[in-house]
């Protein structure tokens, strides 16, 4: 039976180790049972909800509520501490701005690179390689080191490495505030283009109009716990009530400073 | 399309969903190395390790020539020339400085996969916390290019010998026995050090020192007949003076390798090539936590 969900999770928890110095954690890593050498922070804790394949999802919350985090279990990048996670079909992901590229290869190279990567053949690679060049608009810097690239194209070839190699599920971090206007507007239309052939989406966002304009859902996080989830309509303005608040209190904190 | 989300998930009926304790990627054991994904993987990074290596300089693909001919040239002349050190049956210069290539070839390689293995993950950091990439190809990358390169440098000690010796041995067939052992034990030890690379930072320091050390320990510009009897066990704990050793066997003497040595190192390359590969493994899930 194909399962009606995408991504699933159970409980998912994440804790990082806070170690004085790397030794320390090698240390605790081949000597089992001995003292401890962390202290522990937990950036996730229990978070649990299913995404339909074919919805779309927006991780809302403040700086540090743990939206990275979750995108980051959700692509398989980290590993959680606790809990459960099952994703199925072909993942790719825009994480932070950077993205898996070498920064010595040339802009071709990261591009078989990233397909090698994902397990695409290498046939269908070298077929959608010009028109991954075509979307990034990098012209003679297809084959010049990313090191050359200026920061919008290194996120254009990004994205369009991503976009174009037909995923199932699309992870996307807050890269979309980069690139300009016109670029913003393509990589949206070929988003939307993706959802309407059944992509799953999952992204992070500031702007309550790109959840109401891209999103069914919308999930809320705060202190890296999951605080409410529901339609975007329900969600968005929990979430603007909670910034306001949060700029209350930051905006008192400021007062009694000075 | 429902407009909640659902609150319990199902993940999978048979799974015990009750259990917080996260599902544990299935150990990839060492042939997976040979699956179709990670020599896709090694193939690409190595063929463009190898090209990026020279790209833009002038003399391009006659570096990994020139290199160890210059090496030759000042070897010879210090150790030959100068200190008159005797190799071989005839003792000429010629004949030393075959002897020293057969030895600084199959060094070299090793010598630079050890040098960038303490470095070669750090190098990566967007493979290790952007995507998800299976690791333990870097060092094999990192092997294969040095090897390479090696591969280039034997086929002018091939024609070099030829040169002087008039042609080559029969005992020539069991070079790849000897290059076998040699990539088992060089790809072990980059596993083990570029992973200790990443939690110790000292590593890369203490490789440039250890690498010296190590040279001179073995009869690489001096042969291991010259080694007083009671330093001769050091030619049986450091693999790298067997492979040598037998490298000259067989290209330059017209021997078959030393069965015995040859069985004692390559048993120690096969413990660290499993080691190895075990210790990166255990170590790796944390790298992307440490960089």
């Amino acid at each position: 039976m194909i399962s009606m969900y995408s991504i699933q999770l159970s409980n998912i928890s994440k804790k990082y180790n806070i170690y004085d110095r790397p030794t320390d954690r090698l240390k605790e890593l081949l000597l089992r049972n001995s003292r401890s050498y962390h202290r522990e922070f937990w950036a996730l804790r229990d978070v649990s909800f299913n995404v339909e394949r074919g919805d779309s999802v927006a991780l809302l919350g403040p700086n540090g509520s743990g939206k990275s985090t979750l995108l980051q279990i959700v692509a398989g990048v980290l590993q959680p501490s606790k809990g459960r996670i099952a994703t199925r079909g072909r993942i790719t992901s825009i994480l932070e701005l950077g993205s898996g590229f070498q920064p010595d290869y040339t802009g071709r190279e990261n591009v078989i690179l990233n397909g090698i990567i994902l397990g695409i053949p290498e046939k269908e690679i070298h077929r959608k390689l010009d028109e991954i060049a075509e979307f990034a608009e990098v012209g003679d810097f297809f084959d010049q080191p990313i090191r050359t690239y200026s920061s919008g194209m290194v996120v254009r070839l990004a994205f369009a490495s991503m976009i174009n190699v037909d995923p199932e599920i699309l992870v996307v971090d807050e890269a979309m505030a980069v690139g300009d206007r016109r670029f913003q507007l393509k990589c949206l239309d070929k988003i939307r283009e993706l959802r309407n052939r059944g992509t799953t989406l999952m992204f992070v966002t500031h702007e309550p109009n790109m959840v109401y304009k891209y999103c069914q859902n919308a999930v809320l996080l705060n202190g890296g716990q999951m605080i409410l989830k529901g339609s975007s309509e329900e969600v968005v303005p929990a979430y603007e009530e909670l910034m306001s608040e949060h700029g209350v209190v930051a905006k008192k904190v400021f007062v009694a400073a000075q | 399309m429902t407009a909640t989300l659902e609150q319990a998930p199902v993940i999978s009926p048979e799974e015990d969903l009750l259990s917080t304790e996260p599902v544990k990627a299935p150990a990839e054991p060492i042939t997976s190395l040979l699956n179709h994904h990670k020599r896709s993987l090694v193939k690409m990074m190595v063929s463009r390790d190898f090209k990026g290596r020279y790209r833009g300089s002038l003399l391009g693909a006659l570096w990994p020539f020139i290199h160890p001919v210059g090496h030759l040239l000042l070897y010879t002349f210090v150790f030959c020339v100068v200190l008159k050190v005797r190799f071989g049956a005839d003792g000429s210069t010629g004949n030393f400085a075959l002897y020293l290539m057969s030895g600084l070839l199959p060094w070299g390689a090793i010598s630079e996969s050890i040098a960038r293995s303490t470095t070669c993950v750090l190098e990566v950091p967007n493979l290790v916390k952007r995507v998800v990439f299976p690791l333990e190809v870097i060092p094999v990358v990192v092997t294969l290019s040095s090897a390479a390169t090696q591969i280039g440098g034997m086929l002018i000690l091939m024609a070099c010998a030829i040169f002087y010796q008039g042609g080559v041995h029969q005992s020539l067939l069991f070079l790849p026995v000897i290059a076998f052992s040699q990539l088992l034990f060089t790809t072990g030890l980059c596993w083990l050090l570029s992973s200790l690379g990443v939690y110790v930072r000292d590593m890369r320091h203490l490789m440039s020192l250890g690498l010296s050390v190590w040279m001179y320990m073995t009869p690489i510009v001096y042969p291991a007949s010259a080694l007083p009897e009671k330093l001769k066990f050091l030619v049986w704990i450091n693999p790298v003076a067997g492979i040598v050793t037998d490298y000259r066997r067989v290209i330059l003497e017209g021997n078959p390798p030393d069965f015995a040595m040859y069985a004692f190192y390559t048993t120690i390359s096969i413990l660290f090539f499993f080691s190895g590969y075990y210790f990166f493994m255990k170590t790796k899930r944390s790298f992307a936590d440490v960089m």
